[in-house]
């Protein structure tokens, strides 16, 4: 193996044409969360915004947030994307101590929204379109606080202390195509983008989402 | 006065509506014959004596003042199967994994006895999350059959129907994913149905496979289980595969079916469930049983049901699926056992998963996790959830032709405890009949068809979904017959008092 | 024709790695054992292969149900108490667990 070398920005944009896929995350601003009654507002004592269905415990059932699902629909249509006529939820099983049943209800291979676009006005005026692979409804995981060690951080805790306020709260995550032939305009554009997204879900008509909570990830890979 | 324990629900509740007895010492008999008798029988995991006598003195208060009761079965003791979470009681589902978990809230199942001022006495032995056909896989010991103490009470809802039997209760719930009720209910001599999936809410029933689970009633008589079906059945909110449809009138359809006529009534006989490997004195039974039908008024059409022996694979897949996905969130973070095996919780996980869950429950895990990881899934699940269409049209098709379905209930009788512990394959073939009514979702139940060798058969009748109606009636006008016939099965069970 | 499984055979080491997968710390004799068992049983369940159902629509749940929903409203909830009275350790009002190496599969 060799050792990895660092490379100046400026040379990587002259050798390399950024790709970026972008997974926006924006939650939906519903009273309550997508599969129970409990509430979604921020900032409450731990543990007290749950209840046996977003907490997994045994014998608990889902039942779906008819404006959760509304909201989602809208975002679609906002993003200019083909909404399904008929859709499920699917289970994405994995092991992680912030997920109340160890799988994850999300939708799988029958997203709510597809092949959509979206307009991202740069600062120069200019105007970049974003292509948009899907968009699914998901459920958030709750809140790890991790203890001991020098940075709070996962590596280096001695022990992890959870919170599943937010447990259940509904998102969509909003997945582009590939970003491709942004240059060295990438970084701005892939948080223009994302920012675009999430005003875009908040001036769907719907009473949805707060951009503030939009949370992204970008996939970069270079070509 | 006659023994209360020997009584049915609706004679105990009439009795107690009527204040000739209260429903404190229709509790109380059934707490001391608990007590005279579970030790030997293990019906039980916990009883709520407290409780109980608290709930009975409520529903004596309230005929004292007057007032109508809450519901035609307040004050009727009942055995509640522990896989029902229950706020003033452990729910363990017959697991290390859940021993001493109090639940902070109660299934839709329980709330709604509760309701209707039914007595719940405690909760019953079952095969580890349900998964089994004896009882012999709960984490807490066996279930003993009251005919023969050396044998199986049938599983999963083993502890449920040995209660019945043992006339420890009048009434008890069961859970029926592939046969859980109903199985027990013909190794017991007893009467259990299970619902039309969607019939009775599922909130608060710990699942094992959420696609075909489905709760129900038990009871020594047909009646005694229709009066309990339209305690707990109906439309819940908080389960969205609850069907919001008015509950069929199976109390009526009982009342109507003792009355014994079934003219005009067709009757299919499954081809594919009525030969092959079935022990000869439960054959002989089914013989007798469709004769009766016919002096009943019956016709007697024959049916078939071509997929029906891809039922057992395709049920062995889809049910550990379900199972592996389900069982997931008993990772010992959050409720339930933990065990020190590590520094991590990665660790912990598998350690208190291996410690806190017992071979059968391992095994389907395992199984459902190959059988829904990607290089397998479309061999195994998928080819299964399309043998599950294939087995819901044979029904769709036999059901153009009669009304009700009947089988024997079960291939053999009872069986003793140790002898399948250790082939799964062997257990699994109890649930050959039973299985296909839990993956098309329709309804079926299993009412007493005298005894082969001495211990009980017997016959499932089974019916188009929501048809519980038509299922109670047959049931109720064949149970009628037999009991005319040849005397209560039920009756004949050894008195187990004398070896406790 | 259907995807038939080509012969339903498990190994050891493959019984071990869905055990793994399954956050189960299962031993070596349990492992000996469920291999053989596994093997039976998949043998049987095999059977499903047999069953020609290319254009059969799948069936995930017997009853159809469609569009069935909750409105948004509040429902009471848990107290933090109550909600973690079940827990095997608990600090701060929150689930206290061992620490988390955080890979996920």
């Amino acid at each position: 193996m060799t050792a990895p070398t660092l490379v100046d920005y400026a040379e990587v944009l002259e050798r390399f044409d950024p790709v970026l896929g972008l997974e926006v995350h924006v939650e939906l601003n519903t009273q309550t969360k997508m599969f129970c009654g409990c509430p979604t507002t921020f900032g409450a004592e731990p543990n007290t915004q749950v209840c046996p269905v977003c907490l997994g415990l045994p014998g608990a059932l889902p039942v779906v947030n008819r404006i959760g699902v509304e909201s989602a629909i809208r975002i679609g249509l906002a993003l200019n994307c083909t909404i399904a006529p008929w859709g499920r939820f699917a289970r994405k099983n994995y092991f992680y101590p912030d997920m109340p049943k160890n799988f994850q209800t999300s939708q799988y291979d029958e997203p709510i929204a597809t092949g959509g676009y979206l307009d991202v006005p740069l600062d120069d005026g200019s105007v970049f379109r974003v292509e948009i692979e899907r968009a699914h409804m998901e459920e958030d995981t709750g809140k790890s606080l991790h203890v001991g060690g020098a940075t709070g951080r996962i590596h280096g805790a001695e022990y992890s202390l959870l919170d599943y306020n937010r447990a259940g709260v509904p998102l969509i995550e909003i997945v582009t195509k590939p970003v491709v032939g942004t240059g060295e305009r990438a970084p701005r554009s892939h948080v223009r983008t994302s920012r675009r997204c999430a005003t875009c879900c908040a001036h769907s008509g719907s009473p949805t989402c707060a951009w503030t909570r939009a949370r992204c990830a970008a996939t970069p890979t270079s070509r | 006065m006659s023994d209360l324990t020997r009584m049915t629900a609706a004679g105990l509740a009439e009795k107690i509506h009527s204040r000739e007895v209260s429903a404190v010492e229709v509790a109380q008999a059934h707490l001391d014959r608990i007590a005279a008798v579970d030790g030997d029988v293990h019906a039980f995991l916990h009883v709520a004596t407290d409780a109980a006598l608290a709930s009975a003195a409520m529903v004596d208060e309230r005929i004292a003042a007057g007032a109508a009761p809450a519901s035609p079965l307040a004050g009727v003791p009942l055995a509640l199967k522990d896989v029902f979470t229950t706020s003033d009681m452990p729910t363990t589902a017959g697991s290390k994994i859940l021993d001493g978990w109090r639940p902070p809230y109660d299934a839709t199942v329980t709330a709604r006895l509760r309701a209707a001022g039914v007595t719940i006495l405690g909760k019953t032995n079952m095969d580890e999350f349900a998964m089994g056909s004896s009882t012999e896989y709960s984490a807490f010991g066996p279930t003993h059959n009251p005919w023969d103490t050396t044998r199986v009470p049938g599983g999963s809802g083993g502890g449920s129907a040995a209660a019945l039997a043992a006339f420890e209760a009048p009434l008890a719930i069961g859970t029926d994913t592939g046969g859980s009720i109903r199985q027990p209910a013909a190794f017991t001599g007893t009467v259990g149905a299970k619902p039309t999936y969607g019939g009775v809410s599922r909130y608060g029933l710990i699942a094992c496979a959420s696609s075909l689970d489905q709760a129900g009633p038990c009871a020594r008589t047909v009646l005694d289980a229709a009066m309990l079906h339209e305690v707990i059945a109906g439309y819940d909110p908080m389960d969205s595969t609850s069907i919001d449809q008015p509950v069929p009138a199976v109390v009526e359809a009982a009342r109507h079916g003792a009355g014994g006529d079934l003219s005009g009534l067709r009757v299919g006989v499954v081809r594919e469930l009525s030969g092959e490997g079935y022990q000869p004195g439960v054959r002989a039974s089914y013989e007798d049983a469709l004769r009766q039908l016919e002096k009943l008024g019956a016709e007697l059409v024959e049916v078939s049901c071509p997929h029906f022996e891809y039922g057992l694979a395709a049920y062995y897949l889809i049910l550990p699926s379900e199972v592996s996905s389900n069982l997931a969130r008993f990772d010992a973070m959050r409720y339930g056992l933990r065990v020190d095996g590590g520094a991590s919780a990665e660790e912990v996980m598998a350690a208190t998963r291996e410690a806190g869950f017992g071979p059968e429950v391992k095994r389907r895990v395992i199984l459902g996790t190959y059988a829904l990881s990607s290089g397998y899934w479309d061999a195994y699940y998928g080819q299964a959830q399309k043998v599950r269409t294939l087995i819901s049209r044979d029904f769709a098709a036999a059901f153009e032709q009669a009304d009700v379905l009947v089988s024997p209930t079960t291939p053999t009788t009872a069986f003793p405890i140790g002898d399948k512990v250790d082939d799964p394959l062997a257990m699994y073939l109890n649930d050959l009949a039973t299985i296909p009514t839990n993956l098309a979702g329709t309804a079926a139940m299993s009412v007493p068809s005298g005894l082969a060798d001495g211990l009980p058969v017997g016959l499932q009748v089974m019916a188009p979904a929501l048809g519980e109606a038509v299922m109670y009636r047959v049931a109720a006008a064949y149970e009628a017959a037999r009991n005319s016939e040849d005397g209560v099965v039920i009756d004949r069970v050894p008195s187990l008092e004398v070896s406790s | 024709m259907s995807a038939e499984p080509a012969a339903a055979h498990i190994s050891r080491e493959e019984v071990a790695h869905l055990a793994r997968l399954s956050r189960l710390a299962v031993t070596d004799g349990e492992l000996d054992v469920f291999a053989g068992q596994l093997e039976v049983i998949l043998g049987a369940v095999a059977r499903v292969g047999e069953v020609a159902a290319d254009d059969i629509p799948p069936t995930s749940h017997a009853v159809p149900l469609q569009n069935v929903f909750r409105p948004d409203e509040l429902r009471p909830g848990l107290t933090q108490e109550q909600a973690l009275a079940g827990a095997p350790a608990a600090e701060d009002g929150r689930f206290r667990v061992p620490r988390i190496l955080g890979e996920e599969a």
